[in-house]
């Protein structure tokens, strides 16, 4: 083989992504035992907020990584194709963490929400760690076929969004406490249809790395 | 596009190796069209192919046909005197001839019996200023040439090509001998004068090929894996070898 130096900053840079990959899925997997009130709450929170920690660090790492490889290496075809998907990953991932400190953030401030268990939200959660989880998938094997299929999935979140929003419509005459609550699940919604756009994204690199199609 | 040479089916023995297998090439005018692949891969022999420079090696022998302004350059309707003047040649080490810089210029008008002093100074200060070089020397012009830098001294040659008024201008690897700022200059150059030339370019240089060309022809073995536009080849190479030779894998 040669190129070894080169070959080994490739798979440093694919070993991280991955990485960062993983504990933004266990972040969206904190976030659903959240809302369904299985775990213990700021235990759960706290971890989720270490993962988005995590994910800072190695978002860092990667940029740097990524800009060193490209000044030093010159790569061309798949391996630009790669560090260039890789470096907007990055960026993909950075925000989905993000999200779920924001969502840990308002299920620790709002205790209205830590009683009750919204169903379409929960189902929302589940979708959009699925869809993280099969974006992260098709860039471990590649897969530019399961990437397309992100995209699909992401009309379900989409529908669960306009679902929350209709039940916040129909609520009519709220009290002031379940106004409060409902704005906050309303927000949460919103973090999850963002964090479902965001995998998408991941989904769009991996067919660009594969493929090469914008 | 307009086609400056259209290969057809060429082969090139050397004895009896064959160096070239059945390269058929589309060569656009006014563009630049770069040649990469391994040494020994055949690029410059090809090169050659199209001023007809392989006429003098002995045991040469060559099939096909390369077809410029309708005439098959290797049919006796070519005239090779003509053909050497539309094509002009810059090698990897620049090679001005051992008189000024002036008379380097001015020798192959000559050559063609041009004297009237006047249009001879016109091509020399002009063919200078189409290299960016005029400046640079206007003061010593009838000092030897051989006084000037490897990146002047290249600048040179392909200002004492284009003196010529040639149509296309072949470079084998110009820049392999050059520092990175002359390599700049001569890069630049090369863009500039694509307006009014058809360049084909041999180079080493991966990156220089995907600056500087419109397309570029991948050889390996005698062959042509894959030619295509430079962004393509680059980016998205239809060839698993035409991958892994850009980028870095073998070769």
């Amino acid at each position: 083989m040669m190129r070894t130096l080169f070959e080994k900053e490739l798979s440093d840079l694919n070993a991280d992504l991955i990485q960062m990959g993983a504990y933004c899925e266990s972040a969206c997997t904190n976030v659903v035992n959240l809302l369904q009130h299985e775990n213990d709450l700021t235990k759960t929170c706290q971890q989720i907020h270490e993962y988005e920690q995590k994910t800072d660090e190695l978002q860092k790492t990667l940029e740097s990584a990524c800009i060193k490889v490209i000044f030093s290496q010159q790569p061309v075809a798949g391996d630009l194709r790669l560090i260039s998907s890789v470096m907007k990953m990055v960026a993909d991932l950075e925000r989905i963490a993000d999200q779920t400190s924001d969502i840990a953030d308002l299920m620790e401030s709002n205790h209205g929400l830590n009683g009750a268990t919204n169903p379409t939200l929960v189902q929302m959660a589940k979708l959009v760690t699925n869809m993280l989880h099969q974006s992260i998938q098709s860039f471990v094997t590649r897969d530019a076929t399961l990437a397309k299929s992100v995209s699909k999935m992401d009309d379900n979140v989409d529908g669960c969004f306009k679902t929350i929003r209709q039940q916040l419509i129909k609520t009519l005459n709220p009290d002031e406490n379940e106004l409060e609550n409902w704005v906050d699940v309303l927000m949460i919604a919103k973090y999850l249809e963002r964090i479902g756009d965001h995998s998408v994204n991941v989904s769009e690199s991996v067919i660009f790395c594969v493929e090469g199609a914008q | 596009m307009e086609l400056c040479f259209d290969v057809k089916n060429l082969n090139l023995w050397y004895g009896e190796k064959q160096a070239l297998t059945n390269i058929n090439m589309a060569i656009e005018s006014n563009a630049v069209t770069a040649f990469i692949g391994p040494s020994g891969c055949g690029k410059s022999t090809f090169l050659r192919c199209l001023d007809r420079m392989n006429d003098l090696i002995e045991g040469c022998r060559i099939s096909g046909a390369i077809i410029h302004q309708g005439i098959d350059i290797f049919s006796k309707a070519q005239d090779i005197v003509d053909l050497r003047t539309k094509v002009g040649m810059v090698f990897q080490k620049p090679n001005p001839f051992p008189m000024s810089v002036y008379d380097n210029i001015a020798y192959g008008p000559r050559c063609q019996g041009l004297k009237d002093r006047k249009k001879l100074d016109e091509i020399v200060i002009n063919s200078l200023k189409g290299v960016a070089l005029y400046d640079e020397v206007k003061d010593r012009l009838h000092d030897s040439a051989l006084g000037l830098s490897g990146g002047q001294q290249q600048r040179l040659c392909i200002a004492r090509a284009i003196a010529m008024s040639p149509e296309v201008i072949l470079m084998d690897e110009p820049t392999s001998a050059l520092d990175p700022i002359s390599t700049n200059k001569i890069e630049d150059l090369i863009l500039e004068l694509k307006k009014d030339y058809t360049i084909v370019i041999v180079t080493h240089n991966m990156q220089q090929a995907a600056r500087i060309s419109d397309y570029t022809a991948f050889f390996l073995l005698g062959e042509v894996v894959e030619m295509d536009k430079t962004d393509v080849i680059f980016n998205t190479p239809h060839d698993k070898r035409t991958e892994n030779y850009i980028t870095g894998r073998f070769g």
